[in-house]
């Protein structure tokens, strides 16, 4: 069904909104039938990204194309895009078999061929029985559900689905982007996906892009997002990560009495000392030992996992171990904290509360979760 | 101690429920006196119209005031005014408001507060300006009927602006607007088919405000020297009054009786609209 997916370029684009610059000279390609998510804090440029690529806004510089043709200037209509938002885009006085149907009335489509495609997407998203309802008598998941069959129905080259979860209860949220993802390779589609969610980014994305300051800072599969970050702020925006003092030492740093190369030695800084390392919870390995440095603060089921919290050298650590794992621990216990991997990222300290606040440390921003 | 303590939670409740019972009947008294003060004169001005001393309901006077007159040409002065004001209006309102609310939101401040200059001119002012500058510059102008319209779309303007701002407000516009367009849709089909069916009741309330405004309207017309309905019903009530008050019942019930039509047809339907549940 890969019918008609196309690749998409966008090159070099700039944007500016009263002299703040929103994009700076941003590069992104999708391949056909990829599904890419843009992934970044708010004001990052990633929706004015998706915007411009869908001729919503016309970048000040740079070029779009979308199947090898130079879209830059074209209309929001002929680039042959299917739009999802947040929420409330659909028609309010149209059902939902209406609102399917109407990109295809729009094209002068025939009313059977209308009424059996509409049938037909609203089957894919399970919506069947719900065709004859408006939009105010769905839920929000399944107003969701409609949006995406009536983006679909005009066979889009590319689908641009703008936060399209954001609006929705935890629950739906992860079923539905489940549901997305088997659209999107059912379709075939190149789709753009934009979110805040990194979950929702690492779980169905082909690849990923993190955006900061209207720049695309990593892109790359999941994998290589969540256990490579070329940068400490993509490491702690994709997941939990514990900020570990480490020395320079030649040939990398030593982290926790373990000598680790550097991933990133283009970005790591260049003094030699307050240094951190940043190892997620997952790689740090706990063993019960008498004389270890560490104390068990608490413990945070988290349902297959377990998060360990240790105390070391006026830190809070977090440690997630499978909960059978974690069942010989308990709190009070004397640990020892030693990274699983060889190597890790390395930046320079930062000034976290923590820091700054050396009485208060441990018991306390435990409880806060300062890493969670 | 534990009936000490009670006591006063006691007397609290009852204090409570003579309040509320003081609230109601305060409230309804208040509401039956306004409706007195509303209606009074209305019925009183319907007695008189439709009596005559000795002779109890008739409906005589009307006809001898409206014998000989040309009522109708009057009413469908009025009328035409009134449709052609109100179309007038929203042909140049609603492209205008959906231009600015989808690109150039910035100036919705500055419009809104342009739509309510109406208001603080009276229309001695405006005819008086307008009569000198026309008869100058186009001295046949102001002889027309028509010559009204403009005036009128001025004098509904703050009314239909804000009734059909209110609607667009109602509605993410740009949302819909863009949605349709990704949908393949030109910008006059986005109109026609997304946008004004959910303007529908705005569109409506806005049509209604300026009909009843045209259809009661006295000052403008009678400086340009024009006969409309509100003119006759002037002149007729200077030395017919009982006719004058016959009339004027009947206007008022007729545009409530339009009102009340209009408001049942725009009214929300529970599922022309709803949120994320």
């Amino acid at each position: 069904m890969n019918r008609d997916s196309a690749e998409v370029a966008l090159h070099g684009i700039t944007k500016s909104y009263g002299g703040k610059r929103v994009l700076d000279n941003l590069d992104l390609t999708l391949a056909p039938g990829e599904l890419l998510a843009l992934l970044g804090p708010s004001g990052c440029g990633k929706t004015t990204t998706l915007r411009v690529l869908a001729g919503l806004e016309t970048p000040d510089t740079g070029t779009v194309s979308i199947g090898g043709v130079d879209m830059t200037s074209a209309p929001v209509r002929g680039r042959g895009i299917g739009l999802v938002f947040q929420s409330y885009s659909l028609f309010p006085h149209m059902s939902a078999a209406e609102n399917v149907a109407y990109g295809l009335r729009i094209a002068g489509s025939s009313k059977s061929v209308r009424t059996r495609r509409a049938t037909e997407l609203l089957e894919m998203v399970g919506l069947s029985e719900h065709a004859a309802k408006f939009p105010g008598q769905l839920s929000g998941g399944q107003q969701q559900r409609v949006a995406l069959a009536r983006a679909l129905a005009i066979e889009p080259r590319v689908l641009l689905l703008d936060e399209p979860l954001s609006a929705l209860d935890a629950q739906v949220r992860v079923h539905l982007r489940e549901e997305i993802k088997r659209i999107q390779v059912q379709a075939g589609t190149t789709t753009l996906l934009v979110t805040h969610d990194q979950e929702e980014a690492l779980t169905i994305a082909d690849r990923v892009g993190v955006m900061l300051g209207g720049q695309i800072e990593q892109l790359g599969t999941p994998e290589q997002i969540y256990s490579a970050p070329h940068t400490a702020f993509i490491s702690e925006f994709v997941g939990a990560v514990n900020r570990i003092p480490a020395t320079a030492t030649t040939g990398g740093v030593s982290v926790l009495g373990k000598l680790l190369k550097i991933s990133n030695p283009d970005s790591a800084p260049a003094a030699a000392s307050g240094l951190e390392a940043l190892i997620r919870p997952e790689d740090l390995r706990l063993t019960r030992q008498g004389d270890g440095l560490g104390i068990v603060e608490s413990m945070m089921l988290r349902g297959p996992l377990t998060s360990v919290m240790v105390a070391l050298q006026g830190r809070c650590l977090r440690v997630d171990l499978p909960s059978h794992e974690a069942a010989e621990f308990s709190p009070a216990m004397r640990v020892a904290l030693s990274p699983r991997r060889d190597a890790a990222l390395i930046d320079s300290s930062s000034t976290t509360p923590r820091d700054s606040l050396p009485a208060a440390p441990a018991h306390l921003l435990s409880h806060l979760g300062p890493i969670a | 101690m534990a009936a000490i303590e009670k006591l006063p939670l006691v007397s609290d409740g009852v204090k409570a429920r003579t309040q509320v019972a003081g609230g109601d009947v305060v409230r309804t008294a208040i509401i039956g006196l306004a409706l007195v003060l509303f209606f009074l004169p209305l019925v009183a001005s319907a007695a008189f119209g439709f009596t005559l001393p000795g002779q109890g309901i008739s409906f005589e006077p009307l006809r001898d005031a409206l014998a000989g007159t040309d009522i109708a040409t009057q009413l469908m002065n009025t009328a035409k005014l009134a449709v052609l004001s109100t179309i007038g209006s929203l042909v140049l309102l609603v492209p205008t408001l959906l231009f600015l609310h989808l690109k150039a939101p910035n100036l919705l401040r500055f419009t809104e507060w342009l739509s309510v200059i109406p208001y603080v001119v009276p229309a001695i002012a405006l005819v008086a300006g307008a009569n000198l500058f026309f008869r100058q510059a186009a001295p046949g102008f102001m002889v027309s009927l028509y010559s009204l319209v403009p005036f009128y779309m001025v004098l509904t303007l703050p009314l239909v602006y804000r009734s059909l701002d209110a609607g667009i407000r109602s509605i993410d516009l740009r949302t819909l607007w863009a949605a349709s367009e990704s949908l393949g849709a030109k910008p006059w089909q986005t109109l026609w088919q997304v946008v004004l069916p959910n303007l529908r009741g705005s569109l409506l309330g806005a049509s209604l405000l300026s009909c009843a405004m045209v259809l009661g309207e006295y000052a403008v017309a009678a400086l340009l020297l024009h006969s409309t309905f509100p003119v006759f019903m002037v002149q007729v009530g200077m030395n017919q009054p009982r006719a004058a008050a016959a009339l004027s019942f009947i206007t008022i019930l007729v545009t409530w009786l339009l009102l009340a039509l209009l408001s049942r047809d725009s009214a929300p339907k529970t599922t022309s609209k709803g949120g994320p549940r």
